[in-house]
């Protein structure tokens, strides 16, 4: 138990990248590390996508054991081990419903037994007090942006559909809706640079 | 961010790209215009952090502990050697078939009184949606509630149509304030994030609406979701 303890100050001070190169080499604890630094985020990004808390847990899942059979490696030219993982995980969440698209939902009932086990844990960490705060900021950059730029980041990012299905659905020109995605995405760019300095 | 002009029509391809959002048959078209121009590279290196601020600009929700479980105990079996004390935490609630029943017939209960779960802790609570005439046929929803918060799940629910969004409003007595508007993904499931709004509610309502939303619902309700009055 101590030594478990002293691991874990150890690994509080480890950066991501680092902790990367830990799980590449089989680490549980470092494995353990990145679950608790970035599971809650997952999470609740493949709920947004997903609806559905039971194949949120799945999507988590099957992505933290595909970055533990270095499946997924981690590249940080595609920046922060965080932007990293949950785009991993928001790519594996649109291929489910974009697989599922061909096929008619199944109506799923509530099941209460269900409802039980998924309810969440009551110990709210300081990284999700963090979380929510950052997450609170950026719905502020989002909410800020014209309502036609950030719907068309949202259809596209949360709900998977294309530039020509977005058009399709809006009834706009497709050069309209890319268009509206760049302008959208440039201005949140610009607002993370303030926002950061 | 500056920029040559010839690279300006490319630009909207990189956005659209960030945001995974090209058909096929441009995605394949722009890579390989990345492979050779720094220019577009270093344009998408840059869009980057705004893709992951959309990522990470989602309501934040706690994973149960069963997942965290899960995910270690997955990487426990396959491979490397197991860490001792994340041992799983005996499971006796699945072992004694009885107390499951009780538990299970309680909140089944509780469901046919129109809400579903009260948990000891902070107020938590998922209340059950009640269809009407003017749903689609196998939809289902159910809201959870965090204080003044909310998370409406939907399933079963088909695109809105060309023009037509989905909107959830938040009812107190006779006065209806238009909440969020959303559209659910290709398979017909959403979560829509009702922040901050229930206090007070007397129900949640979802309209089908012109795109951009309404002001006050210009359709039928499809479903309303009663809030137990305290
Ligand atoms: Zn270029």
């Amino acid at each position: 138990m101590i030594t478990k303890m002293h691991r874990r100050m150890k690994l509080s001070g480890v950066a991501d990248e680092e902790l990367m190169l830990l799980v590449a080499r089989r680490d549980h604890g470092a494995f353990e590390a990145l679950y608790d630094r970035h599971g809650a985020a997952a999470y609740s990004l493949a709920h947004r996508v997903l609806g559905d808390r039971q194949r949120a847990e799945d999507a988590v899942q099957e992505t933290f054991l595909s970055i533990w059979r270095a499946r997924s490696s981690y590249d940080p030219g595609r920046g922060s081990v965080r932007n990293w993982l949950l785009g991993a995980l928001r790519n594996r969440a649109i291929d489910a419903i974009r697989h599922e698209a061909a096929r008619p939902a199944p109506a799923r009932g509530v099941d209460p037994a269900e409802v039980l086990a998924a309810r969440p844990s009551d110990a709210d960490t300081d990284a999700t007090v963090i979380d929510r705060e950052t997450s609170r900021t950026l719905r502020g950059v989002l909410g800020g942006l014209p309502p036609e730029q950030s719907r068309v980041i949202e259809l596209a990012y949360f709900g998977g559909f294309t530039h020509t299905e977005i058009a399709d659905m809006l009834g706009a020109p497709v050069g309209t809706v890319k268009g509206r995605m760049r302008l959208g995405l440039e201005k949140i760019r610009a607002a993370l640079a303030e926002v950061q300095s | 961010m500056t920029s040559h002009p010839e690279h300006d029509s490319w630009r909207d391809e990189v956005a659209a790209y960030a945001l995974d959002a090209l058909p096929e048959e441009e995605r394949s078209a722009l890579e390989s215009h990345l492979e050779g121009c720094d220019e577009c590279r270093a344009y998408l290196r840059w869009l980057r952090p705004a893709e992951a601020a959309v990522a990470t600009s989602v309501e934040q929700i706690k994973p149960p502990r069963r997942l965290r479980r899960a995910v270690l105990a997955n990487a426990r079996e396959a491979g490397g050697e197991a860490p001792r004390t994340s041992r799983p935490r005996p499971r006796w609630f699945l072992t004694r078939p009885i107390a499951a029943a009780a538990i299970v017939v309680a909140i089944a209960a509780a469901l046919v009184g129109g809400y579903a779960l009260r948990r000891s802790g902070p107020s938590t609570e998922t209340l059950s949606a009640q269809t009407t005439a003017a749903a689609p046929r196998g939809l289902e929803a159910h809201l959870v509630r965090e204080d003044d918060s909310g998370t409406l799940e939907l399933s079963g629910l088909p695109l809105p149509g060309r023009g037509r969004v989905y909107e959830a409003w938040v009812r107190r007595g006779e006065e209806i304030s238009p909440s969020t508007v959303f559209v659910p993904n290709r398979a017909g499931a959403a979560a829509v994030a009702l922040p901050d709004e229930l206090a007070n509610a007397d129900e949640v309502m979802v309209t089908r609406e012109p795109a951009g939303g309404s002001a006050t619902p210009t359709t039928a309700p499809m479903l309303h979701v009663p809030f137990p009055q305290s």
